[in-house]
């Protein structure tokens, strides 16, 4: 379940609302969409090409691209070096 | 952005920023590009309202950078520009850099290029290390540092390298838990650091403030131990782990079973030398500097002397190397540039054998890093045949004996025979491991059949960003 892990000392930006697989996720300026995701408890990203094998954020730092989801339409998008923006609607689980 | 600068420097990590700082206000027109949101690269990071002590004493000196660069590059009057979520394609012949940018691929021409381009982190692959909950040490601590939020309410830590005190340490600031930290090396490894602790006393310092930490908290810390097998639907659930001899292999019967949601792994460092094999620089493999490195002479100028390199790409050793080199390979630029008065001619002298001196403290200090973090042969070569080893293509350790068993015996004959390191990564994750494993299953064959190979774009490009509007 949704199991908020935002640490209580941090001063956060303007709260904002994404769209994750048609479902409200809140976020915090200053986040990156991992980040919004993994705080939603939301891991799993998307099947990798060759089975069904689910997959999620590896190395958080733009190199793996296992974290890919679609943004606003625009497929391939790496969550970790995405940063949130209001009404953001993402897909997870595709894959091209 | 302009068509052209004097400088472009690649990464805006300490390296890179230090380098940018050493040119300002020289008359230098210097671009800097950097692929993260923010300028800062995989140290500086920090949001709001965090405590701002840290144990690493070099860390307020590089948000000072940080924000020095950014000031700078915010003036219109300034020769500094700093494009964030950019990536550099390839670098070509006459100095032509490819950027791509804001969605586009624009070609900007450059005097000099620096990479500055870091390092990131080496895995160990094990059964069921790509379900989600499995992220590397990093991954773990940019969730934290970058966006205020715990990795899990619970991690668990595995792998080696000194990453792993930090990242427990930080999670438990944090209100985190840690379930245990389980360390492939034995515990008297750290005392290979004696003979530089009275230079590196601050290291020391840190290493200490976290062993205290972690012991407040009653943190298990077990060494030889490895994870045999993450378990878990679509979802990680529980790991089993495994002790180790003395020569790395896993001990038959001493798995447990440990439940987890998360689990954080790495195996210590390689350098990002993609850009710089495009380029053709020469590269040289030195384990002890984390394996493929930069060639560069003294001052830092590479085989291809337009180029210059800086960091962590010219060996792994950390944060202060990183500065010293980037300061470095700023006076390099400020020189051949014809941009240091004669009157300054001394100063600077002096000024290169201090970094020159310092970075060889460094380097001594890298190489000690570097060896808490290397795994055993036995590790690769006792990979189970079920798990993945090229993740994007989805290639097993079973597939790959029967290919090496075949003859495919070098990266690249691997990468014909069974797509290894042919997704999206470009090999950048399985390509470290592929080495060793071919090495641990062909002790015989020499390292230098297994240089990575890239081409442009080095990065992920949508075709549309090479078309015009």
């Amino acid at each position: 379940m949704c199991d908020d892990l935002r640490i209580a000392s941090v001063k956060r930006g303007t709260k904002m609302e994404l769209t994750v697989d048609g479902r409200a996720v809140p976020a915090f300026e200053g986040e990156t969409v991992l980040a919004a995701l993994q705080a939603a408890g939301i891991k799993k990203l998307r099947h990798s090409r060759q089975s069904v094998e689910a997959r999620g954020a590896l190395c958080g730092m733009g190199i793996c691209y296992e974290c890919r989801v679609t943004i606003n339409g625009v497929p391939d998008q790496r969550a970790c070096m995405t940063p949130v923006q209001d009404g953001m609607v993402i897909a997870t689980g595709e894959e091209k | 952005m302009k068509d052209q600068y004097d400088v472009i420097i690649v990464g805006a990590g300490m390296a890179g920023l230090a380098a940018a700082d050493a040119l300002t206000g020289t008359g230098i027109s210097t671009l800097v590009v950097d692929e993260n949101p923010h300028a800062g690269g995989q140290l500086l990071r920090r949001i709001e309202g965090r405590k701002k002590w840290s144990p690493d004493a070099m860390k307020p000196k590089g948000f000072a950078l940080a924000q020095t660069i950014k000031e700078a590059a915010a003036d219109p009057g300034s020769n500094l520009d700093l494009i964030s979520q950019a990536q550099v394609l390839g670098i070509f012949q006459e100095h032509q850099v490819q950027i791509l940018f804001q969605g586009k691929v624009r070609e900007v021409r450059a005097e000099y290029i620096l990479l500055a381009t870091g390092a990131r982190e080496r895995y160990l692959p094990f059964k069921g290390w790509t379900l989600p909950g499995v992220m590397s040490l990093g991954a773990a601590q940019i969730l934290m540092k970058s966006s205020g939020i715990l990795p899990a309410r619970e991690t668990l830590i595995a792998g080696t390298s000194p990453l792993q005190m930090a990242l427990a340490g930080e999670i438990l600031s944090n209100g985190g838990k840690v379930r245990a930290i389980l360390d492939e090396n034995p515990a008297q490894e750290n005392f290979q650091f004696l003979p530089l602790a009275r230079r590196h006393w601050a290291k020391a310092l840190e290493g200490g403030w976290y062993t205290a930490r972690l012991a407040a908290a009653r943190v298990p810390h077990r060494h030889r131990t490895r994870i045999k097998e993450a378990l878990g639907e679509t979802e990680l659930e529980a790991v089993v782990t495994v002790k180790t001899d003395r020569k790395g292999r896993a001990v038959p019967g001493s798995e447990e079973t440990i439940e987890t949601k998360a689990l954080a792994v790495g195996y210590g460092f390689v350098p990002n030398v993609e850009l710089a094999v495009q380029a053709g620089c020469r590269l040289i493999h030195d384990a002890a500097r984390g394996g493929w490195i930069m060639e560069t002479d003294e001052d830092l100028t590479a085989s291809q002397t337009h180029i210059l390199a800086a960091g962590e790409v010219t060996g792994v050793a950390g944060v202060k190397k990183s500065w010293v080199e980037g300061r470095l390979a700023g006076l390099t630029l400020k020189d051949r540039l014809g941009k240091v008065p004669t009157g300054q001619r001394g100063e600077l002298e002096t000024e290169r054998r201090q970094l020159k001196a310092e970075r060889s403290h460094q380097d001594a200090y890298g190489r000690f890093l570097n060896r808490l973090c290397r795994l055993p042969r036995a590790a690769y070569e006792e990979i189970n045949d079920a798990a993945v080893i090229c993740r994007c293509e989805g290639v097993t350790m079973a597939t790959l004996k029967q290919r090496v068993a075949q003859g495919f015996d070098t990266p690249t004959a691997l990468k014909r025979a069974s797509r290894t390191g042919m997704g999206r990564c470009q090999g950048r994750i399985c390509g470290p491991v592929i080495q060793e494993v071919l090495a641990a299953l062909n002790p015989g064959v020499p390292i230098a059949g297994a240089k990575p190979a890239l081409r442009s774009p080095v990065k992920n490009t949508p075709i549309a960003a090479y078309l015009e509007d």
